[in-house]
């Protein structure tokens, strides 16, 4: 006999399913069917309780299968929508059509509608127990033409109206399909994806995605884009956010696989913030605000989807951590007495940047009491100091320093300029050998050792540049929160900055 | 046509064909592939005890620069002279 046709489908629950796997034990029956046909549902509630290697394939959307998935009992339910391949390589004509596989993966016979002996022939050659098939069914049935005998149009069409009667969006089907980071997709349909696209050629490569290394084409991007939640006019900074993910400096391959709660932090500079709404004000770090949410959750579902970075595949950070979904928000450049970052980068205040820093979530650190710039350093300089652990010296990688207004403005009203803060709390943040000995926890970074003079200052920074201060949050309140680096040496992960073209 | 526009590359999706296992350790070259993390060296050191007490012929050490990055071209190229490599994660 002929080898039956391979295919590889995803079940009902969301698992993909491979023939050869299905007949490698044994032989095993196939029973394409389809929602709306009657006979295929009696032919499923016939079988239900016989037992026996049964896989049911359902033409039809995920709803449908769904629905088929209650008559079928504990059989495995497979979704095969339009334009339905499968059927159409195993040449279906009728469903339900019956077809038993040899574990050789040779079509021994099949059977078209309901025919009573046949089908007691089939489940007993499959291990089920023939005297439990129901008997209210006559000993033939003709069935009903199969969906792939269609044009595609016709198949589609009847697709949506399984979805339109069974009042579904296609949301539970992102879920089906894996397209998700835990939490609801929107389902990235051509005229979705084409309106992200704003007119860009979708075949554009930008590089591919470690560790999985697919290629991010435009289109996937937009497909990301789509799911997260993006409006079309946030594209461009996705785009660049993409982009400069994709630098091997930024070294997501790293990022990816490392058990550190390592994810990027996107910094938006420039005016394109306030044009697409971006929220650099109260929560400016999460939640509530469209683009900064659904700007990083794009990234993340490249990285997830494209890049193959999936939790607990992939992706075994040890503890993860809610900024891996999205930490992306604008610089409050009204609210900041300095010049902003993308200015200190050099570029120009009128031009929009993103910049991309690989951090654990933001650690929060309040002086609600110091009346002036030093007393404010040094509480900066604890909250600095304890990044990673309190007792890993030096940390030598770049560390965004999220300064709230006031404490901005505390030292912007001093008179200190940003450079100033940067080098005082640089000083700030030392620790003597000694101290480090007395913290206890031995985790000492392999350039300081217990041999070394006790009274040896260690810096926690390289240089003083390694702090870097963006300007964000409310008017009120005088908390600002530090972005804690992944590996430093050069060792992890290098700032990435880069123009937004729009 | 698929009704949905696919954020990932299939290609991706195909699995990997495994190595040909090897029939015996009796005069094998065993590659190490150490990534650099503390102590790693430890657990490498043992294994390569072992391997030899099994008959394995040579133990070839490999050592990627650091772990957070993939492996330069000539540390995978000097694999090739190996029967097998053990490449482990740390942590």
């Amino acid at each position: 006999m002929a080898a039956a046709p391979p295919f590889v489908l995803t079940d009902v629950t969301g698992r993909v399913q491979r023939l050869d796997e299905l007949h490698r034990d044994g032989p095993v029956l196939l029973a394409f069917v389809e929602r709306d046909c009657p006979t295929s549902t009696a032919t499923l509630a016939a079988m239900r309780d016989a037992g026996g290697e049964v896989v049911v394939i359902s033409e039809g959307s995920p709803e449908a299968a769904r629905e088929l998935a209650g008559l079928a009992g504990a059989r495995t339910v497979l979704v095969e929508t339009a334009p339905y391949p499968v059927s159409a390589a195993y040449g279906l004509q009728t469903v339900p059509t019956l077809v038993l596989i040899g574990p050789d993966g040779a079509e021994r016979d099949r059977v078209e509608g309901w025919d009573a002996e046949a089908v007691a022939g089939f489940l007993a050659a499959v291990g089920g127990d023939p005297s439990r098939i129901a008997t209210d069914l006559p000993s033939m049935k003709p069935g009903c033409q199969a969906r792939n005998t269609y044009d595609e149009t016709t198949g589609m069409r009847l697709e949506a109206e399984d979805r339109a009667a069974l009042g579904s969006d296609g949301a539970e089907e992102m879920w089906e399909r894996g397209w998700h980071d835990g939490l609801p997709t929107v389902p990235p349909t051509p005229e979705r994806v084409r309106a992200m696209l704003g007119g860009r050629d979708p075949g554009i490569e930008l590089g591919k995605v470690a560790p999985a290394m697919g290629m991010l084409t435009m289109e996937r991007l937009a497909a990301c884009a789509v799911l997260a939640g993006c409006a079309p006019e946030y594209f461009p900074v996705v785009l660049a956010v993409a982009q400069a993910a994709l630098e091997d400096a930024f070294n997501l391959h790293g990022m990816q696989n490392t058990t550190h709660p390592a994810a990027p932090a996107i910094v938006v500079n420039g005016p394109v913030a306030a044009r697409i709404g971006m929220n650099g004000g109260s929560n400016a770090l999460g939640f509530g605000n469209r683009a900064n949410a659904t700007i990083g959750r794009a990234l993340r579902l490249v990285m997830a989807l494209t890049g193959g970075g999936t939790a607990g595949g992939l992706d075994q950070s040890t503890l993860g951590g809610p900024h891996k979904w999205s930490l992306c928000f604008p610089e409050r450049e009204e609210a900041s007495p300095w010049a902003p970052l993308h200015v200190d980068k050099g570029f120009s205040p009128e031009q929009s940047t993103v910049s991309l820093y690989c951090v654990e979530g933001p650690r929060m650190i309040s002086d609600h009491y110091s009346p002036g710039p030093e007393g404010l350093a040094a509480t900066l300089a604890l909250g600095l100091a304890d990044v990673w652990a309190g007792a890993w010296y030096p940390l030598a990688a770049e560390t965004p320093l999220i300064l709230c207004t006031e404490h901005a403005k505390t030292f912007g009203d001093a008179g200190w300029s940003k450079q100033q803060v940067k080098e005082r709390l640089f000083e700030l943040s030392k620790r003597t050998v000694g101290q480090l000995k007395a913290s206890g926890s031995g985790e000492l970074t392999p350039l300081i050792t217990y041999a070394q003079d006790d009274d040896l200052a260690v810096p926690k920074f390289l240089s003083p540049d390694e702090i870097v201060i963006v300007v964000a949050g409310s008017d009120a309140g005088r908390f600002s929160a530090v972005l804690g680096p992944w590996a430093g040496f050069g060792l992890g992960s290098t700032p990435v900055t880069r123009l937004i073209e729009e | 046509m698929d009704r949905y526009v696919s954020p990932i590359d299939e290609r991706t999706l195909v699995p990997l064909e495994r190595a040909p296992r090897l029939a015996t350790l009796e005069g094998a070259v065993i590659g190490f592939l150490d990534i650099n993390k503390p102590k790693g060296e430890q657990f490498l050191n043992r294994l390569e005890e072992l391997l030899t007490a099994r008959g394995v012929a040579e133990v070839v050490r490999l050592r990627k620069p650091t772990f957070t990055r993939p492996a330069p071209g000539e540390v995978i190229q000097m694999a090739d002279r190996c029967g097998a490599v053990v490449e482990a994660l740390a942590d």
